[in-house]
């Protein structure tokens, strides 16, 4: 947990909302996705994903439902909403221009 | 949308706030276990797992807690909570929320009562569906000096007018009478109007029963209907439901009922028409105008009445003007060659009618406002001294984690908490001042008898409420708010409040002290005025009654009673010689325009060896030999008239002194000559009277001319209506019922009208003034009591908080009187500072004022030196009392309570 890179403001919620994308699933699984995908470079602090995914509920881009967990348990899955589908499309567009001018940046100097 | 739908998630989080905490608990329960699942999979004890899952988790409640909040539901919670929290606080201080709520309800109440009455008069629409594209035409001549609205266009320009025009949607021609009505055998004299086919067109106003004034009304043969008003039908016929029908007499015709109008509408009222029948405050009557088709043709006659129009929807005000001064420039060409130059004016009808209420209106609005600000400023002063006392308080909040924004926010709600119990109590305040205000109506206010507290005065008041908790609340609140924590803490919970609240309690009480001499220096400006109107001399007694006699000229075609002049001179005489006899009378005499009636006669004149202007016009008045004296109008000079100045003799004048100065350059005008036209006889004067103030009580008396009643031109109409003025030591009932009782043995269909002394008359003329002074006066009353009353708070708290020292400068020797000094010198200093604002101000705003003004000057040095006097001396009423407090402080107790 300590070595995890910080995250960018408002960065988290762009991942969260790409990795629901492809499907719905709980708190945890989404954690250990943004995880595996970032090859072990991103690690969500839960005290931040619970908050982040409830403010996300709450502006209606996710919604969520009980459901039954891999080990038979009662888990909480988030799924992506119509209004949380374009948002991502947004949130992705404005981070392809952001990255790209930081990197136009970094490589000119 | 989106906004009510976010509120709603809220509202519901928030309802289901439990059942959603044990869901989180649940979810964040599953998160750990899962974790823990996964570190045994890779090869950790069970103990192990648990602790590093928990570990790598951080605080479960912050997460808890964070994720609650970032549902958006906390400010809801904390709201209830400062709602209960402000609840106690305010109950605690009993009476100091009690005083911050009376001060402020009576602010919002008098603000309150005042917007109804604007409301009615000004904000509310007329009922003439869209007002706002009623206009008046004029056809305005420059060969006379008058004002536009009185040329209505005379019949054949009216309706080349409207053949030609294309702004209109709709255009009406009507004039004003006055008729007798009889119904049954009761009689009144009403107003009324003679409308064509397009009257109630126009005005988009239909009637509650029956039909309106058609087209096929005005042939002759069927002209005899009348539409009545709602109050008419009340009045006169007893609301009955078969009123239709109905016949009633009007000047001894009958005329059939075919409709009537609802309550609201009475066009032409008075305030409607800026040169319109003075006689006529609210119009009871219509009926077909029928004109002949010589009238309708008639171009030479003078006004055929007053023109309305209604706009087309998208013809601007402007538009149509254009087009009619076109118009009207061809139509200039076909009438008589020595009177040309008839020109084209569109008056809006809203600014007609209410244009001239509309400054007294912003007046009144301006004071209440002031003294809303000024107990604002007494609320926040109070609250800044209890946020002294809260100093510990908010310090330990602040301590404990609460952030500004959040202190903030407790503050502000307890003021709206004020202010809304201010806003409960200042309902029923606005209520009674409204009932006040209703008692001072002057009368000629339109529409003004219908303020009430409906629901836009209710919007009115919330909308205060919220902006008057915002004013009082918010410097309290941060400069409450500003705490260092660390100094807070050091000091043992003493200090820590950071800035000098002092500096912004005293500029509090300089702003308040300041708009009250603003306030009062308007006030004083207008009782100045007030006063010097009652001293006005009107040239006339006024303990002489004078009622309405009306011969119109219909009944004088209709009727062979009527039919020559004789017969009309016999009718007026025989009137006199009922009345003068009886015993007490002591004069009687007619006037054809009494003064202050709202009618003024003019003619246009010559004055033989003067270098006249051309068709210059002066105030004229016929009048019978004992007018004068009935009305005590001192002669001058020379001889008043006889009965022997009749139209068999030399035609003679009577002059006023201002006439007789003005073209004959010395008050001995008689065996001087005048005439009424350039080429008519030359008339003698034979006497010089007193000026009477004939317009208004305001505006100095111009040039009279007084011509013999009988004395008429060949071929000239008798005068169809006048008034009989009675001097007697009768009181004004008896007067009354004798001229009653007299006019009924000469002609039974005549009804009087318009009965008055002349004193009420003058009370009328001068009941806006008296209106729109007291409201001010009343104002200023309050706002001055509510600043001492913030002086003196101020004063109070200072000398509490400055016990100890002051019992420290007693040991050291101080005198009492010296300690009275330092206090009563704290508050003269601000009294100082705010007068000086406070003049500076008015010596800036009561130019404002000046149209309000009569015979005083905007910077009137009485006013402005009397005002800091007497403000001066409240003050320092208000500063002895604290400061005899703090002399009688005990100077052992004092050190031993620090």
């Amino acid at each position: 947990m300590t070595k995890s890179t910080e995250l960018l403001q408002g960065t988290l919620d762009l991942l969260i909302l790409k990795v629901l994308s492809l499907e719905p699933m709980h708190g945890w699984a989404i954690a250990q996705r943004i995880r595996q995908l970032s090859k072990d470079v991103l690690r969500v602090n839960q005290g931040a994903l619970y908050p982040a995914l409830h403010r996300l509920e709450h502006q209606a881009w996710i919604e969520a439902a009980w459901g039954e967990s891999e080990n038979n348990r009662r888990a909480k899955y988030y799924s992506l909403t119509k209004a949380g589908r374009a948002r991502l499309g947004a949130e992705e567009h404005s981070w392809d221009r952001l990255s790209t001018a930081v990197q136009g940046v970094l490589k000119a100097v | 949308m989106r906004l009510l739908q976010s509120l709603l998630r809220r509202w519901r989080s928030f309802l289901e706030k439990d059942t959603s905490n044990v869901e989180l608990g649940e979810e964040l329960q599953f998160h750990l276990e899962r974790q823990t699942e996964e570190n045994i999979a890779s090869g950790m004890s069970p103990e192990q797992a648990r602790a590093a899952a928990k570990a790598s988790f951080g605080s479960v409640t912050e997460a808890t807690e964070d994720s609650y909040n970032a549902r958006g539901v906390a400010w809801i919670e904390d709201l209830l909570r400062d709602v209960r929290y402000g609840w106690r606080t305010l109950l605690k201080h009993r009476s100091f929320s009690f005083v911050i709520v009376l001060t402020l309800a009576l602010g919002i109440g008098a603000c309150t009562a005042i917007f109804s009455l604007v409301n009615a008069v000004l904000v509310r629409s007329l009922p003439y569906g869209d007002s706002e594209r009623l206009v008046y035409l004029f056809t305005p001549n420059s060969h006379f000096k008058l004002p536009s609205a009185a040329f209505g266009p005379c019949n054949a320009d009216f309706f080349d007018l409207k053949k030609q025009s294309h702004s209109f949607a709709g255009m009406t021609l009507f004039q004003q009478g006055t008729y007798n009505l009889a119904v049954d055998n009761r009689l009144e004299r009403v107003g009324a109007a003679k409308v064509d086919g397009d009257f109630f067109s126009t005005l988009q106003s239909a009637p509650e029963l029956g039909r309106d004034i058609s087209a096929s009304d005005q042939q002759p043969g069927s002209e005899r209907v009348v539409v009545i008003s709602h109050v008419l039908w009340q009045s006169m016929f007893g609301g009955r439901i078969d009123i239709l029908g109905r016949t009633l007499r009007l000047d001894g015709t009958p005329y059939q009922v075919v409709g009537v109008m609802p309550t609201d509408f009475g066009y032409p009222h008075r305030s409607d028409l800026a040169q319109g029948n003075g006689h006529i405050e609210t119009t009871q009557l219509w009926l077909p105008s029928a004109l002949t088709p010589e009238q309708r043709a008639d171009r030479e006659g003078g006004p055929g009445g007053f023109a309305l129009g209604r706009l087309k929807p998208g013809v601007a005000l402007r538009q149509a003007q254009v087009e009619m001064s076109t118009i009207m420039s061809r139509l200039d060409l076909i009438h008589r060659p020595d009177l040309r130059g008839w020109g084209a004016d569109v008056t809006s009808f809203r600014d007609t009618a209410l244009g001239p209420v509309r400054p007294l209106m912003w007046l009144l609005m301006g004071a209440v406002g002031l003294v809303l600000l000024i107990a604002c400023g007494n609320a926040a002063n109070l609250l800044l001294a209890r946020a002294a006392n809260r100093t510990h308080e908010l310090g330990v909040r602040a301590t404990l984690g609460a952030g500004r924004g959040r202190l903030l926010r407790q503050m502000l709600t307890e003021s709206l908490m004020l202010a809304a119990a201010a806003g409960c109590l200042g309902i029923g305040l606005a209520y009674l001042f409204l009932l006040a205000l209703l008692k001072l109506n002057p009368g000629d206010l339109p529409r003004m008898q219908d303020a009430t507290l409906d629901l836009r005065v209710m919007a009115f008041l919330v909308f205060v409420t919220v902006l008057t908790s915002v004013l009082f609340g918010i410097l309290p609140s941060l400069s409450a708010t500003r705490i260092n924590v660390a100094e807070f803490l050091k000091s043992g919970g003493m200090r820590g409040i950071v800035g000098d609240r002092r500096r912004v309690r005293n500029g509090l009480v300089i702003a308040q002290v300041a708009l009250v001499v603003v306030l009062l220096a308007g006030t004083g400006l207008l009782l100045r005025s007030y006063a010097n109107v009652l001293s006005v001399n009107t040239g006339f007694s006024a303990s002489t009654v004078a009622v309405s006699v009306q011969l119109s000229p219909q009944i004088m075609q209709l009727r062979p009673q009527y039919d020559t002049v004789q017969k009309v001179r016999n009718f007026y005489q025989g009137l006199i010689g009922k009345i003068k006899p009886i015993h007490g009378i002591q004069a009687a005499g007619f006037v054809d325009s009494l003064p202050l009636s709202n009618s003024e006669g003019l003619t246009f004149f010559e004055v033989e060896g003067y270098p006249n202007e051309k068709n210059q016009l002066v105030e004229e008045r016929r009048v019978t030999p004992d007018y004068l004296a009935a009305m005590q109008i001192p002669l001058v000079k020379g001889r008043g008239f006889t009965d022997g100045d009749d139209s068999g003799h030399p035609s003679v004048a009577i002059v006023n002194e201002a006439f007789a100065r003005k073209y004959y350059g010395s008050s001995n005008a008689t065996g001087h000559h005048l005439r009424t036209s350039n080429t008519g006889p030359w008339i003698t004067v034979v006497g010089v009277v007193g000026d009477v103030r004939n317009m208004s009580l305001e505006a100095a008396a111009a040039p009279q001319i007084y011509f013999p009643f009988w004395q008429l031109d060949t071929n000239e109409m008798p005068i169809p209506g006048a008034y009989f003025a009675v001097r007697s030591l009768l009181p004004q009932v008896q007067v009354v019922s004798e001229i009653r009782a007299a006019l009924r043995s000469l002609d039974p269909d005549m009804a009087i009208a318009d009965i008055h002394s002349m004193g009420q008359l003058e009370t009328q003329a001068t009941a806006r003034r008296r209106f729109q002074t007291t409201l001010l006066t009343l104002f200023s009353a309050i706002a001055m009591f509510l600043a001492v009353v913030g002086v003196y708070g101020l004063l109070a708290y200072s000398v509490r908080r400055r016990t100890g020292e002051i019992g420290v400068r007693m040991a050291l020797g101080s005198s009492r009187v010296r300690v009275v000094r330092l206090v009563v010198r704290e508050g003269l200093e601000l009294l100082g500072l705010g007068l000086l604002v406070g003049m500076a101000g008015a010596f800036a705003l009561t130019r404002l004022l000046a149209g309000f003004l009569y015979d005083v000057p905007a910077l009137d040095p009485l006013t402005f030196s009397l005002v800091p006097m007497l403000l001066s001396i409240a003050t320092l009423v208000a500063c002895l009392i604290p400061a005899c407090r703090a002399a009688a402080v005990d100077p052992m107790d004092a050190l031993r309570h620090e």
